[in-house]
């Protein structure tokens, strides 16, 4: 109701101080700016990071057999923990909160050979639930390993986009034939690309590896033992109750202690996205803090305006008192005029984070950086700093205006 | 004074007032125990040699400063001891006060400037400008709503402060030489309109320095170094 008058005026006792307005609205602008993109980035690198790591599996545990660390029934320590594919296979029937589990026989350095091409690198000898849990999925016209081809043993192969790039170019190379140890693989599928994912074992990027059916893997290459196998549970909540379960389950077919946890050696990606997001919590929190202190020091210059202003308006206030304003008058229009200054440098600041934001979407940047993202979060977080910054630059002065005498403001007995 | 005065008619009591301004080591004694009574609809003239502490009196009498002792009844009210912004209340709804150096919002027009006291009564813009307007008219200054107070003559603004002075209705007019800055002519024009709010039925103190201005109100209060004077005089008989 009566915030508009004084608004007006506001405007005009602004233009009486252009230059330091200006610095004021720059100083914000930049600030909010700094805000915005500090946070927008962090929250692309974040997006990158968790992208990344959905790339290696959502939630899965990647599990090592490897030495008992107690003795156990008679039995001394240090005996490696030897498993076959059955013993993997039992813990999904065994254990009925496990979603899915896949051993996984490992050949590293092999030559991939196709006519007169070769490429060397990792084998993967697994089962049709890993395609799900690593997330392979194939190129149109392909297809992952399934049920037929574990049980009929076929000597088929699944390749990386970047094998095929290797081996095959342009072409086509769903049907080929490939050596591996001069054995020859029928070409079933070939990863859709995806975002870059160091896995756990090999070495190799998703898109640089082969796979093959398990039991093909033990009967040409002659692997009895898993090298490791990955699993999940149902519900992400119950992924410790599965884990001890699998220690149970497989402490009585190897024999070991169930307590013993050496003997299996965990990667729980549930708990890396954990600390991913702790991780990125205080990366965003220390570059929303430098942010902030951009936009303080643009805090600061409005607060330096409105100073001012209260002592170039001192007779003014003195007038509105005199004719009836209240403390909380004089406050809140002095407030309100801070806020708006504030405002004003806001808005500029986060259409320029847009437009900049915008254009880093569009050219492309190292794929680490990450695409800064300007989040609902990050401009709610960022018009709440703008918000606490206004209130406190506006505060101060006002307080100030407020607390004047009405007669002496009105210049009466000497100021 | 004759009988049938009752309290209530006595709108203004100042008992002992004294004021008291700290000026570095020393203190300045600018009333020393004042009495006063006035009434409802009276027209007063307030005069003294300068420093004699006129203004001090009606800043007191219009709520814009406090006593130092001493009591003030408005209305039947005690004024010492209410907060700052019981004092504002008053202000604005009691009292209008015309300055002599007029104290008009300098960027502000005519119009918001009178609007400025309905600003903080709380009423909506559209009432405020059509009371603004209205008010202007009254004071004979129907074209100049949107002039900006340096776009003015230096009566045009007084009669400006005095739009603003009434636009809240108040009972009360307090003029602190309202006639001290303007030349002859405006300062009668000035006079005449005081006198006609007078028999519109309010009360109106006004400082001058002018004996031929005070001969033209009811009562002349004398003011001398902080005290009421000698010669301090009742026109009320001469007039009527
Ligand atoms: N805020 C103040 N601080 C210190 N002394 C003051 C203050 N206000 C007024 N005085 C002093 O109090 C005395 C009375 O001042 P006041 O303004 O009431 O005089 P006045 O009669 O209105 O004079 P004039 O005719 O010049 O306006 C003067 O001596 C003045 O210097
Ligand atoms: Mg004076």
């Amino acid at each position: 109701m009566r915030l508009l008058p004084s608004l007006v005026l506001f405007v005009r006792d602004l233009r009486t101080q252009k230059v330091r307005t200006f610095f004021a609205l720059l100083g914000i602008t930049w600030g909010t700016a700094a805000v915005v993109l500090l946070l927008a980035f962090g929250e692309g690198l974040k997006r990158f990071q968790s992208r990344n790591l959905h790339g290696i599996g959502d939630g899965i545990v990647v599990a090592w057999p490897m030495r008992t660390s107690l003795p156990f029934e008679g039995l001394s320590k240090g005996r490696p923990i030897r498993l076959r594919a059955e013993d993997v296979l039992t813990l999904a029937s065994e254990i009925p909160e496990l979603e899915a589990v896949s051993p996984e026989f490992s050949l590293w350095n092999q030559p991939i050979v196709y006519g007169n091409r070769d490429y060397r690198t990792y084998v993967g000898g697994v089962y049709p639930s890993f395609a799900d849990l690593r997330h392979i999925y194939p190129q149109a016209g392909g297809r992952f390993i399934n049920e037929q081809d574990i049980e009929q043993r076929h000597r088929v192969i699944f390749i990386g986009d970047g094998v095929k790039e290797e081996l095959f170019g342009d072409a086509e190379a769903v049907g080929e034939t490939l050596f591996v140890q001069g054995t020859g693989f029928v070409v079933i599928g070939v990863l859709r690309p995806k975002l870059q994912s160091s896995t756990y074992g090999s070495g190799n990027a998703d898109g640089r590896i082969a796979y093959i059916p398990a039991s093909t893997m033990s009967s040409v290459f002659g692997q009895d033992y898993v090298n490791n196998f990955i699993y999940r549970a149902e519900d992400p909540q119950r992924q410790a109750f599965v884990t001890r379960r699998v220690y149970q389950v497989l402490s009585r077919i190897c024999g070991f202690d169930p307590a013993d946890t050496e003997t299996l050696m965990l990667w729980d990606l549930s708990e890396m996205n954990k600390i991913i997001f702790y991780f990125f919590l205080g990366f965003n929190t220390l570059l929303g803090l430098c942010g902030v202190f951009t936009l303080m020091v643009g805090g600061i210059a409005v607060a330096n305006i409105m100073y001012l202003l209260v002592g170039q308006k001192t007779s003014e206030i003195g007038i509105e008192m005199a004719v009836g304003a209240k403390r909380r008058h004089i406050l809140a229009q002095f407030l309100l005029q801070a806020l708006v200054l504030v405002a004003a440098g806001g808005m500029a600041g986060l259409l320029i984070s847009w437009i900049l934001t915008t254009i880093m979407g569009i050219v492309p940047l190292p794929e680490q950086i990450g695409v800064p993202v300007m989040s609902p979060l990050v401009c709610l977080v960022t018009v709440v700093l703008l918000g606490i910054v206004g209130l406190l630059a506006g505060y101060f002065p006002a307080r100030r205006a407020a607390s004047l005498d009405p007669v002496r403001a009105l210049g009466f007995g000497g100021l | 004074m004759s009988r049938v005065d009752s309290n209530n008619e006595r709108l203004m009591i100042l008992s002992d007032v004294t004021k008291v301004y700290p000026m570095g080591d020393t203190q300045v004694e600018a009333l020393r125990g004042v009495n006063l009574q006035i009434k409802s609809r009276e027209f007063i003239a307030v005069l003294g040699p300068s420093g004699s502490g006129k203004s001090t009196i009606m800043h007191i009498l219009g709520c814009l400063d406090t006593p130092t002792s001493g009591t003030y009844h408005l209305d039947g009210a005690a004024i010492q001891g209410l907060n700052p912004n019981e004092l504002a209340e008053i202000r604005n709804r009691k009292i209008g006060f015309v300055f002599q150096s007029f104290h008009l919002l300098p960027r502000a027009t005519a119009c918001e400037n009178v609007e400025l006291p309905m600003v903080f009564a709380g009423i909506n813009a559209t009432d405020r400008k059509a009371c603004a307007e209205r008010v202007l008219d009254q004071v004979g200054l129907k074209e100049r709503t949107r002039h900006l107070p340096n776009e003015l003559s230096g009566g045009e603004r007084q009669r400006v402060a005095i739009a603003r002075a009434l636009v809240n209705r108040p009972s009360i007019l307090l003029a602190d030489e309202p006639t001290g800055n303007l030349d002859s002519r405006s300062g009668a024009e000035i006079l005449a309109l005081f006198e006609e709010l007078h028999t519109e039925g309010r009360t109106v103190i006004l400082v001058t320095h002018d004996e031929m201005i005070a001969s033209r109100a009811q009562r002349v209060i004398r003011i001398l170094d902080g005290r009421i004077g000698q010669g301090s005089s009742d026109n009320h008989g001469r007039k009527e």
